[in-house]
C-alpha cells in the first residue's frame, strides 16, 4: 500500500502528494479535515515534517491494525480529536506545529498559524477565545509575530487551559511569552 | 482661695509674699459689683455672677490690657515706652498674675496676626491675575521673597520682644493651653520642657508660626511651582531669600519635607525641559535654560545640563546648608534627568524613535559629542561652556585660570554627569567613534587631555570599558614609532630591528629611483590594530597615482617584511592628502594653494589635470572610472564638496545637464557675468550626464584651504547606526548573562531568573525585554521550560 503514495523519487518516504491521495482514497478533504494529521500523528511521521517513512508507516499500520483502504475508513472515526484527553491532546498539537513546518525551517508563518489554530482547536478550546487570539494575529504589525514560534504555539494551548479569565492575569510577573502578554493587553484595550 | 495670711514661716520673703497677696487682692478688687472679692470663692449660687464682668473693670485687668496693648503697638512699629512696658510685666509676674498676663497677650498676638496673614496669597493668581513677581500690594503678599523676608522680620521682632519683655517672667508650665496655640505644638527646636509645653521665650515665635508660617508653607502656597520656582532660578537669590526659605522650613511641622519634595519637583521639571529641549518659560533664570523663548538645539543641552546641576549643588550648599536629605534628593533628581528621554515632542532626530524615558541614551550621546567638541577645540569649547564653571570657582580673585585647571574641570563636570548615566555603553560607543576620529585626523586640541580623560573613565568602569580606547592611543604611539624605523630604514638602506624569518633582508631601492618615483610627495601611514578602531568603508579598487602608490607599496613591503603574517588592510576612506594647486587668477598661475582634503577628493581632483573630452570636463561615472571607486554615493558627496561647498572651496564648477548633449547651468563662481538669462540654481543632487571640470575663475586668499568631505562628519543616520549597534550589542549581553545563569542553576524559576539577570546586567532593561531573550534562547535551545513547572526553566547542555 505504501507504494501507492510513496514518492516518485524515492520509494521509501511519502509526501504531500502521496499523502493528498492517500486522503482522496480515504474519502477525505487533506486541506480541511484535521483526521489526516491525526492519523499520521497516530501513526508516528516525527522523522521530518510534511512526509512520512516507510518505517513509520509499517509501525503504524500495525500499531492500527490497518493494512487496507477498507480498514483505514473503518478507523476514521475515532480518528476525532474529542476522544484525546489533554496530555495526548497535547501532544498531538504540538505534532500539529511540528509537521505543518517546511523543510528546515523552525517556525511557521502566521496565516498558516491562523488557519491550523482554528482546525485544530474548533471545539476543543473556547470559540472567543480562540477568535480573538486569531483577531490579534491577523491585526497585530509587529514584525517579529510574523512568523511564530513552537514554543509559543504551545504556551498558547497551555495558556487556554490555564487562563480561563484573562483578569486573573498578571503581566507583571508572568512567565508566559511576550506574545501572550500582548494578547492579553490588546484583550484589555478592547474591553475598554 | 488665695494665700492665707501666716502659714509659711516668718522671714523676709514671707513678707513679701504678704504684701504681694495684699496688693493684688487690692488690685482686683472694685469693678461694677462690689460684692466681688477676688479670696471669696465660696460664692452663694444666687450671688454668683460672671468674673469676667468684674475683672475686666480691675486695676489688675487694666495693667494686664494696657501692657498687652503696647505689645500689640510695638508690633505696628509704633512708639513705646520699652522699660515702661518691662517693669509692668515685671510688676504682673511678682503679683503672680503671669499666667493671666500671657494667657491675654497670647490671645491677642493671636488675633493680630490672624489679621495680618489672613488674605496672602502666594500662588501667584491673585484676584487680578498678578504674577507672584508683584511686591506687597495693599497688605497682601504675592511675592514670596517679599513674604519671607516679612515673617523673617516678625520672628526677629517677636524673639526680640520676648527676650526683653518676658525674660523676667517665672516660665510656667502648660502654657499650651493658651489660645492662639493650636493643639498640637508646631515648632521644632525651641521648645523647654516636655509635653507640650512653651516655654515664654517661644510664646510669640511660635504664634507667629501658626499664623503666618503654617498656613503658607505648603504646596499651594510658598511651595506652589509658580511662586517658588522664580525664587529658586535666581541665581542672586541663593542667599539669602532660599536660605530664609530654608530656616523657615525648619520652624513648621513637615516643613523641610515639603521643601524638600518641592525642591525635587523644580530640579526635575528644569532637567527635563533641558533634556527635552522645550522652549524655557519666559523670565526663567540661571535655572532653566537660557534663551528665553524658541527651541535649543542639541549642542545646549550639555552646557545647560551642567549649570542646572551647578546651580542646584550651589542651593544646597548655599541655602540648604548641605542638609543630607536634600542632598540625597538632588542627585536622585540628576539621575532622573539624566536619564530621561526626548519624551513625544522634541524628539533628537538622532535618537532612533525612542519614546519616553530611553535610559539615557539620548543624554549619553550629547555628552560624548560635548566632550569630542571640547578635545576638537579646547580654546572654543571652552568659551563656550563657560557656564559650568559658574559658581564652581573656587577663588573668585585668583584670575585666570590656566589650562590644567580648566581641563580638570571640564573633566570632572563631565564625569559627575557621566556617573549618573545608566546607558554608558551608549557613551563609550559614542565617544570611542569621535576619538578614533580625532586621533586620526590630528583633531585633538591636547593627547594629554584625552588620555586624563580616558584613565578617569576607566577608574570609573573598569578596564574592560576603556580597553579599546587605550588600544587606540598605544597604535598611535606604535605608529610614530614604526615611522620613525621606516625613516632610519629608507636612509641606512638595510632593515632596522629584528628582521623577518623569509631569510632575505629587503633591499630599500636606491634613491635616485625613489625621487622620480615619489615625483616631491611624502607619505605618512599610521598602522591600526583592527579591533580598537570603528571599521569604516573600504575602497578596494581605488586606483593611486603613481606617486602614491610608489609610497604604498614600498610601505607595504617593508611592513610586512617585518611582520610575518599580518594582514594589511589600507583604510583609504581615512586617508587625507595636501595637493598643491595653481589656479589661473591666483598669482597668474604661479602662486600655488595647498588644498587639505581626503584622499578620495584628492585623486578626484587629480582627474582634472586634463580637461576631459573636449575641455567639457567629465562626469560622475568617468570620475568613477578614473579612480576606481566605485561607490557612486561616495563619489557624489566627494563632487558635492568641490563644487557646491562653501565660497572658497569651490575648485570645481558643476555644470547641470539634462541629457548627454544639453547645457544648462553651471556653477563657476559669481565673477561670470550674468546679464543674459536668471542663472538657475545649480543642482545639489548629481546626474549622470551632469559634467564637472576646473573652475578657472578660482580665487581665494588663503594659502591652505580645507575642504571637508562631508562622509566624515556625523550624519543622524550614523548616530541611528551607533545606537542600533549598541542596542544589539545589548541583546548579546543579556543572551550571555541568561546562559550563564542557567548553566550555573541548572534549574531556576522564572521570578529568580529575572532578578538574576537584571542584577547582572550593567544598562537598564526591562522584564519584556529579557523574556524576549529568553525566549529566543529556548527557540535556540539553550534552555527549556520544564515539562511541569510553567514557571520554571532548565539549563540545556
Amino acid at each position: 500500500m505504501f507504494a501507492d503514495i510513496s514518492d516518485d523519487d524515492d520509494p521509501h518516504v511519502a509526501g504531500m502528494e502521496g499523502i493528498s491521495k492517500f486522503c482522496e482514497d480515504l474519502g477525505i478533504d487533506p486541506l480541511e479535515d484535521i483526521r489526516i494529521l491525526v492519523l499520521l500523528w497516530k501513526m508516528g511521521a516525527n522523522d521530518k515534517p510534511a512526509q512520512i517513512n516507510k518505517l513509520e508507516w509499517q509501525q503504524g499500520c500495525e500499531k492500527l491494525q490497518a493494512d487496507s483502504i477498507e480498514k483505514f475508513r473503518k478507523i476514521l472515526p475515532s480518528l476525532d480529536t474529542g476522544f484525546l484527553d489533554r496530555t495526548e491532546f497535547k501532544d498531538f498539537f504540538k505534532f500539529c506545529f511540528q509537521f505543518n513546518r517546511q523543510g528546515t525551517h523552525r517556525t511557521l508563518d502566521k496565516d498558516l498559524i491562523i488557519a491550523l489554530l482554528q482546525m485544530v482547536l474548533k471545539g476543543r478550546v473556547a470559540d472567543e477565545r480562540l477568535n480573538t487570539f486569531s483577531d490579534f494575529l491577523g491585526q497585530s504589525k509587529d514584525e517579529t509575530y510574523s512568523r511564530i514560534t513552537l514554543d509559543q504555539w504551545t504556551s498558547f494551548l497551555d495558556f487556554c487551559y490555564e487562563v480561563e479569565d484573562i483578569a486573573d492575569y498578571d503581566e507583571a510577573t508572568s512567565a508566559w511569552p511576550v506574545l501572550i502578554d500582548e494578547y492579553v493587553e490588546y484583550m484589555e484595550k478592547l474591553q475598554r | 482661695g488665695g494665700r492665707g495670711i501666716g502659714g509659711g514661716g516668718g522671714g523676709p520673703m514671707g513678707l513679701w509674699d504678704v504684701g504681694m497677696a495684699c496688693l493684688r487682692r487690692h488690685m482686683t478688687a472694685g469693678g461694677s459689683d462690689s460684692s466681688a472679692d477676688a479670696d471669696a470663692m465660696d460664692v452663694d449660687a444666687e450671688d454668683a455672677k460672671p468674673a469676667a464682668v468684674d475683672a475686666s473693670s480691675t486695676v489688675l485687668s487694666t495693667l494686664i490690657r494696657h501692657t498687652v496693648s503696647s505689645f500689640l503697638l510695638e508690633l505696628d512699629s509704633l512708639e513705646v515706652d520699652a522699660s515702661l512696658v518691662r517693669n509692668c510685666v515685671r510688676v504682673l509676674s511678682d503679683l503672680d498674675a503671669s499666667l493671666e498676663f500671657l494667657t491675654e497677650l497670647s490671645g491677642g498676638a493671636a488675633a493680630y496676626f490672624h489679621r495680618e496673614g489672613q488674605g496672602w496669597s502666594l500662588d501667584g493668581n491673585g484676584a487680578d491675575g498678578d504674577g507672584p513677581g508683584n511686591g506687597k500690594r495693599g497688605g497682601r503678599l504675592t511675592d514670596l521673597s517679599a513674604y519671607l523676608k516679612r515673617v523673617d522680620g516678625r520672628l526677629r521682632q517677636v524673639n526680640g520682644m520676648a527676650s526683653y519683655y518676658l525674660a523676667g517672667t517665672a516660665s510656667s508650665a502648660s502654657l499650651a493651653s493658651l489660645p492662639g496655640l493650636t493643639g498640637q505644638s508646631p515648632v521644632k527646636g525651641g521648645a523647654a520642657g516636655a509635653g507640650g509645653s512653651v516655654s515664654h521665650s517661644r510664646l510669640l515665635s511660635s504664634i507667629v508660626e501658626t499664623y503666618l508660617l503654617a498656613p503658607h508653607f505648603t504646596e499651594v502656597g510658598a511651595l506652589h511651582p509658580a511662586a517658588l520656582h522664580p525664587l529658586l532660578d535666581d541665581e542672586s537669590r541663593v542667599v539669602p531669600d532660599c536660605r530664609r526659605l530654608y530656616q523657615l522650613g525648619r520652624r513648621v511641622e513637615g516643613g523641610l519635607d515639603r521643601l524638600r519634595g518641592a525642591f525635587g519637583r523644580y530640579g526635575r521639571e528644569r532637567g527635563l525641559a533641558i533634556v527635552r529641549m522645550r522652549p524655557a518659560s519666559a523670565g526663567a533664570g540661571a535655572g532653566a535654560t537660557p534663551g528665553a523663548a524658541g527651541k535649543q538645539d542639541n549642542r545646549s543641552v550639555i552646557p545647560s545640563l551642567l549649570r542646572l546641576k551647578s546651580h542646584l549643588e550651589d542651593l544646597h550648599r548655599r541655602a540648604f546648608g548641605n542638609d543630607e536629605h536634600f542632598g540625597r534628593t538632588l542627585r536622585s533628581v540628576l539621575e532622573d534627568v539624566a536619564n530621561a528621554g526626548p519624551g513625544e515632542k522634541g524628539q533628537s532626530p538622532s535618537v532612533s524613535g525612542q519614546q519616553g524615558g530611553d535610559g539615557g541614551r539620548l543624554v549619553a550621546e550629547l555628552l560624548a559629542k560635548h566632550v569630542d567638541l571640547r578635545f576638537k577645540n579646547a580654546r572654543a569649547a571652552a568659551s563656550a561652556s563657560s557656564g559650568s564653571v559658574g559658581a564652581l570657582s573656587a577663588d573668585p580673585t585668583a584670575g585666570l585660570s590656566t589650562a590644567a585647571d580648566d581641563a580638570a574641570l571640564f573633566q570632572s563636570s563631565v564625569l559627575s554627569l557621566f556617573r549618573h548615566l545608566h546607558s554608558k555603553d551608549v557613551f563609550e560607543a559614542f565617544y570611542k567613534r569621535d576619538l578614533a576620529k580625532r586621533l586620526l585626523l590630528g583633531r585633538s586640541s591636547s593627547v594629554d587631555d584625552e588620555r586624563a580623560f580616558v584613565s578617569e573613565l576607566k577608574a570609573e568602569c573598569g578596564g574592560g570599558y576603556t580597553a579599546k580606547m587605550e588600544g587606540m592611543f598605544k597604535d598611535v604611539e606604535l605608529s610614530r614609532d614604526v615611522m620613525g624605523n621606516y625613516a632610519a630604514y629608507l636612509n641606512s638602506g638595510k632593515m632596522a630591528g629584528a628582521g623577518g624569518s623569509s631569510g632575505e633582508p629587503v633591499k630599500p631601492p636606491p634613491p635616485s629611483e625613489d625621487a622620480a618615483a615619489a615625483n616631491g610627495t611624502e607619505m605618512d601611514v599610521q598602522v591600526l590594530t583592527t579591533g580598537y578602531w570603528p571599521v569604516y568603508p573600504t575602497h578596494p579598487s581605488l586606483i593611486l597615482p603613481p606617486s602614491l602608490e610608489f609610497h604604498r607599496s614600498r610601505f607595504e613591503t617593508y611592513y610586512k617584511s617585518k611582520h610575518q603574517g599580518r594582514r594589511v588592510a589600507w583604510q583609504h576612506a581615512l586617508g587625507n592628502c595636501v595637493v598643491r594647486a595653481r589656479f589661473p587668477k591666483i598669482g597668474g598661475g604661479n602662486s600655488p594653494r595647498e588644498l587639505v582634503v581626503s584622499l578620495c577628493q584628492a585623486l578626484v581632483l587629480l582627474c582634472f589635470n586634463d580637461d576631459g573630452d573636449n575641455g567639457e570636463g567629465y562626469t560622475i561615472l568617468n570620475v568613477m572610472r578614473k579612480t576606481g571607486l566605485e561607490d557612486r554615493g561616495e563619489a557624489e558627496r566627494v563632487l558635492q564638496s568641490l563644487s557646491l561647498g562653501r565660497d572658497g572651496t569651490r575648485v570645481l564648477t558643476k555644470m547641470d545637464r539634462n541629457g548627454p548633449n544639453d547645457a544648462s547651468t553651471s556653477s563657476s563662481a559669481s565673477s561670470v557675468p550674468s546679464k543674459s538669462k536668471k542663472p538657475r540654481k545649480i543642482r545639489r543632487s548629481v546626474s549622470d550626464h551632469d559634467t564637472f571640470n576646473y573652475n578657472t575663475s578660482f580665487t581665494s586668499s588663503n594659502r591652505r584651504i580645507r575642504i571637508t568631505n562631508i562622509t566624515l562628519r556625523a550624519t543622524p543616520a550614523d548616530n541611528a547606526k551607533t545606537h542600533a549597534s549598541v542596542a544589539r550589542d545589548r541583546l548579546y549581553l543579556v543572551d550571555a548573562a541568561v546562559v550563564r545563569i542557567m548553566k550555573a542553576r541548572k534549574t531556576l524559576d522564572h521570578r529568580g531568573l529575572m532578578a538574576e539577570t537584571m542584577n547582572q546586567l550593567k544598562f537598564p532593561a526591562t522584564a519584556g525585554d529579557i523574556k524576549k531573550r529568553i525566549e529566543s534562547l529556548i527557540e535556540r535551545e539553550y534552555v527549556e521550560r520544564d515539562a511541569n513547572d510553567r514557571n520554571r526553566y532548565n539549563y540545556l547542555a
